[in-house]
């Protein structure tokens, strides 16, 4: 038979290429060359800033390649952006924070986990998206486990695993669903079957459309979904945790809206309503449980979970926005999902630092008189937390102020009410941490900490990133 | 009842063969031992390779007993073996109502699904390779033709996935020094 | 003869079986002779004429002696792993073209199964002979019988890798997986050993690995690990597993013949004008000496190396048989894509 090659073309995967080289070459230098060990950090960051400039020489490419495996617009190349300046935090923020004899291993799977993320971004197909899923959750489980004298590390990376190895099998089933129902994995063709066919109330699509909500669900963390993060997010060392809470968040939710409101959008009728009671429980169990917790890394874990309910309703608000503002709903998304990552990179990365010199987990009392002790410090997380809590002239509050008039547009009047009364009630418990900070005395004197330079460059850059958009929004609203 | 009977003669071989997989199946996931357990998966992992042959899904047939029987549950077994895993490690299960409760609730699901199937008249496009075309080129021959053009892209993914749990495996199982 | 067309695979699975069971006894035989003409020595002649009756006299031991199940045994597993090792080598013979006769000017191949996927399905089927090993070893519940179903365990699948690599340079060379094309192309264009020595050394390697035959019989070692998977089995059980050994060497011996070896290929009978319809048959005797000599072969190279240590064969496996797959995987590419 004739095989006919489609078309190939690298240039809108040249990021993608970068990645998986920079992998290779950090893995085969740890090898081969132990002198270089120290940089191997560097190099990473290096990869994924390169990778990050040629996502920015491809902005403008609008095509479909790979016989429709994987298309670059400027919504995927928005949340490539968001995953490789996750990644190059992290690289700048972990450079030194590896065991000498893992440092290879460690970069290449963060770079190839980060490669995951891009390629469930910016797939077009149930299959490839899964496989980038894929990529991503092992790559992760192993940057969880993967410093085996923590014995919570490999709790938390076992729980991870068994939970996400469940997880996915809900996402390949729904997949499985859909592709018997529609006779497709590409996403334009399932929506234009859709749109062909009257769907609405299929049983056998009705699974499949529940499946997949599972199956992101999890990845996101929404509420019945979201056991495992706060265990996660407790057990894994702080810079992993903050990849986690970021990374694979913007993945999964450049495919959860991918799928749910340009492929299913005919179909919104039927999963809107079970999403909506999700994005009203998700939001109201983060944050009250976060109000209970003491441990700062739990609190945040909630805090994320409350946030991925916000998010959700953007992803409600876009199939109704679709005739009348085409751009707002996935706008919104891009710029929140934007502005969270910064934030909770900054908060993780200066727990990171606090946590490396205690060597145990911080509650929110340690932090009791860090506002003198460590102003520099101090500030970054004033900052993070105050974005976390939307104050205003923070990124947190203009993110929030467009999911909020996304939400009212498209006449989730009710709901936006929840989330404000929530987003109120989130002030509260990050708002203590700066009370502890600023106006607790330490109980025993603290000690100085050691901040190197790749960190303080990383923390100022998301720290600034936060204010700037917080300010001048319009910069990244130019981008889309 | 007349439609499953219908079916049952259409392709008797794929219903016995996917009837004993769920039947193994559920002895897999109940038996007390992990080794029993391995082995009725391995059974499994055969009727369905039987299932593929009966949908004329050769290579398919061939490569999940190559992959699945033949290697991968030879690795899970190793383990369970080398772990020792015999009669003293039995598994015990420390669960009140909350099983019952799943399973009835897993039941649930598995009606509704089967249900759903049922119902569903409307079952897509039809793809690009019916039997008739298969028949004419040959399994391989499509299989390869595919994964060579147009699913490219996710084939040589799938290497970079395998590529990460190699990866994976060595550094969680290395020892602590070098 | 019309009317027994519809029959032929059911007489071709009958003759098969025949064979099949048959050269057990003869192999026995064979083993013992060799090894004694090796260690220079006469080995058995005392049952029958020049001892021929030998294996008549070991069967009938077999069967005699009585049949124990040791109590800490795990019985059901215990009493299937036997009957599993015979079922994969036997079921792979179905694929396995013996010879092409001409029947009224009808060619017809000496083949039970026609799959388009032959030799995937050899390897699949063949694949599972381990899990007798493993699940005897396992079922015996004695620390030798593990430690050599361990090492089963892992050397059939280290050795399955570059068994697969070495395979597929052929394949390519080929483009396709019937047996029966393999042997034709073979025909035409010249026996497989001569188009791919170092796949042809790879495979007949890994065929010994694959058959836990010395040099590779760690799983047995009867120096170090009494007998290995076996040593709880007596009687007819332990009879099965050498059974199945002998079978599992008679299929290993196919492979390499069809993939190799031309098949049923004699070289220059075309030009030599004989009738089609002999020359069936004279290639049908060759392919089964060409058999014989392989089972020769596996028997004078046990006779005559040393067992491997145990990191030794792992070594060779990972470290030297599957670069050298991989290599010759690609150099053929490159050398068809000139």
């Amino acid at each position: 038979m004739e095989v006919i090659i489609p078309d190939t073309n690298m240039a809108a995967i040249m990021p993608q290429i970068i990645l998986t080289i920079g992998a290779c070459v950090v893995l085969l230098l740890s090898v081969f060359a132990h002198s270089t060990r120290k940089y191997l950090g560097y190099l990473s960051a290096l990869t994924c800033i390169a990778a990050l400039a040629n996502t920015f020489m491809i902005w403008d490419i609008n095509q479909t390649v790979f016989a429709g495996m994987i298309t670059i617009n400027a919504y995927s190349n928005a949340f490539n952006m968001i995953i490789l300046i996750s990644a190059t935090l992290i690289t700048l923020v972990t450079h030194d924070a590896v065991d000498d004899h893992k440092v290879g291993e460690f970069f290449s799977i963060v770079l190839i986990s980060t490669l995951g993320m891009m390629i469930m971004a910016s797939s077009q197909n149930l299959l490839v998206i899964f496989l980038g899923l894929e990529i991503l959750s092992i790559g992760l489980y192993v940057l969880i486990g993967m410093n085996r004298a923590r014995i919570h590390s490999l709790e938390a990376a076992l729980k991870y695993f068994l939970l996400g190895a469940f997880a996915s099998g809900f996402f390949l089933y729904g997949i499985s669903l859909t592709y018997g129902t529609t006779g497709s994995f590409d996403l334009v063709k399932i929506s234009r079957y859709l749109q062909a066919n009257n769907m609405l109330g299929d049983p056998l699509m009705l699974s499949a459309l529940a499946m997949l909500l599972i199956g992101f669900g999890f990845k996101v963390a929404l509420v019945p979904f979201h056991m495992w993060s706060p265990d996660v997010y407790q057990g894994a060392p702080a810079p992993i945790t903050g990849f986690i809470a970021t990374a694979p968040k913007a993945a999964a939710f450049a495919a959860f809206a991918r799928v749910f409101v340009e492929a299913f959008a005919p179909l919104h009728i039927d999963w809107s309503t079970i999403l909506y009671w999700i994005c009203i429980i998700t939001m109201i169990t983060g944050n009250l449980l976060a109000l209970i917790q003491t441990d700062i890394k739990r609190m945040l874990a909630f805090s994320s979970i409350a946030h991925a309910g916000y998010i959700i309703m953007a992803i409600l608000a876009g199939p109704k926005l679709a005739d009348s503002n085409p751009g707002l709903s996935a706008n919104s998304i891009v710029f929140y999902v934007m502005v969270y990552s910064l934030m909770n990179l900054t908060a993780f990365s200066i727990i990171y630092i606090f946590e490396s010199r205690e060597g145990r987990n911080l509650k929110v009392e340690n932090f009791a008189g860090f506002g003198a002790k460590y102003p520099m410090l101090s500030v970054g997380m004033t900052i993070a937390m105050l974005s976390l809590a939307g104050i205003p002239l923070t990124g947190g509050f203009i993110a929030k102020l467009q999911i909020f008039s996304a939400a009212i547009d498209a006449g989730y009047v009710g709901l936006t009410i929840v989330a404000v009364i929530t987003a109120l009630i989130s002030v509260y418990y990050y708002l203590n941490v700066l009370v502890k900070m600023y106006f607790s005395e330490p109980e025993e004197p603290l000690e100085d900490v050691e901040v190197s330079k790749a960190t303080s460059l990383a923390l100022m850059l998301s720290s600034a990133g936060i204010i700037v958009l917080g300010v001048l929004p319009s910069l990244m609203m130019k981008l889309m | 009842m007349e439609t499953v009977m219908s079916y049952f003669m259409l392709n008797p071989a794929f219903y016995i063969f996917a009837g004993l997989a769920v039947i193994l199946a559920i002895f897999m996931i109940t038996m007390p031992n992990p080794v029993y357990s391995a082995i009725f998966l391995v059974l499994t992992f055969f009727c369905i390779s039987v299932i593929y042959i009966t949908l004329e899904a050769e290579f398919i047939a061939a490569i999940q007993v190559l992959v699945y029987t033949g290697a991968i549950m030879v690795l899970f077994l190793f383990v369970i073996m080398l772990l020792n895993l015999g009669r003293d490690a039995d598994l015990v299960e420390h669960s009140g109502p909350m099983k019952y409760i799943s399973i009835i609730v897993a039941f649930a699901i598995l009606i509704q699904i089967g249900l759903a199937a049922k119902v569903t008249v409307n079952i897509g496009e039809k793809g690009m390779f019916p039997i008739e075309k298969i028949r004419e080129i040959g399994n391989t021959e499509a299989i390869a033709g595919l994964l060579f053009s147009d699913y490219l892209y996710p084939f040589e993914i799938a290497s970079i996935l395998l590529l990460l749990g190699m990866i994976g495996a060595i550094i969680i199982s290395k020892k602590r020094s070098e | 003869m019309e009317a027994l067309m519809p029959f032929l695979p059911y007489i071709f699975i009958l003759v098969l079986l025949v064979l099949y069971l048959s050269v057990v006894p003869i192999m026995i035989q064979v083993e013992r002779k060799v090894s004694a003409w090796v260690q220079y020595r006469i080995g058995p002649n005392r049952v029958g004429p020049r001892g021929l009756l030998q294996p008549i006299a070991d069967a009938l031991k077999f069967l005699a002696k009585e049949d124990v199940i040791p109590n800490h045994v795990n019985k059901w597993l215990y009493i299937f792993a036997p009957t599993l090792m015979v079922f994969p080598a036997f079921f792979v013979f179905g694929v396995i073209p013996f010879g092409a006769i001409m029947i009224n000017g009808q060619e017809i191949l000496i083949q039970v199964g026609k799959t388009n996927i032959g030799i995937l399905y050899v390897l699949a089927v063949s694949s599972l002979g381990v899990y007798a090993i493993t699940f005897g070893s396992w079922a015996s519940n004695n620390k030798y019988s593990l430690i050599g179903g361990l090492r089963s365990a892992a050397q059939m699948m280290s050795y399955e890798l570059p068994m697969g690599l070495s395979i597929l340079g052929m394949i390519m060379v080929v483009g396709s997986l019937r047996l029966e094309d393999i042997v034709r192309f073979q025909i035409e264009n010249g026996w497989g050993i001569l188009l791919q020595p170092v796949g042809a050394l790879l495979f007949i390697v890994t065929a010994f690995a694959e058959t836990n035959r010395l040099p590779f019989d760690l799983t047995e070692a009867e120096a170090e690990l009494v007998g290995g998977y076996h040593t709880e089995y007596s009687s007819m059980k332990f009879a099965m597993f050498f059974l199945g050994e002998y079978c599992n060497m008679f299929t290993a011996s196919a492979m390499i013949t069809c993939l190799f070896l031309g098949g049923w290929h004699v070289p220059f009978i075309g030009s030599m004008g004989l009738d089609p319809a002999i020359v069936g048959y004279i290639q049908v005797v060759a392919m089964l000496m060409k058999l014989g000599f392989l089972m020769f072969f596996f028997v004078w190279v046990r006779w005559s190396l040393p067992r491997f240590r145990y990191d030794q064969l792992m070594n060779l496996g990972w470290k030297k048989l599957i670069p050298l797959a991989l290599a010759n995987v690609i150099i053929t590419a490159i050398v068809m894509a000139m």
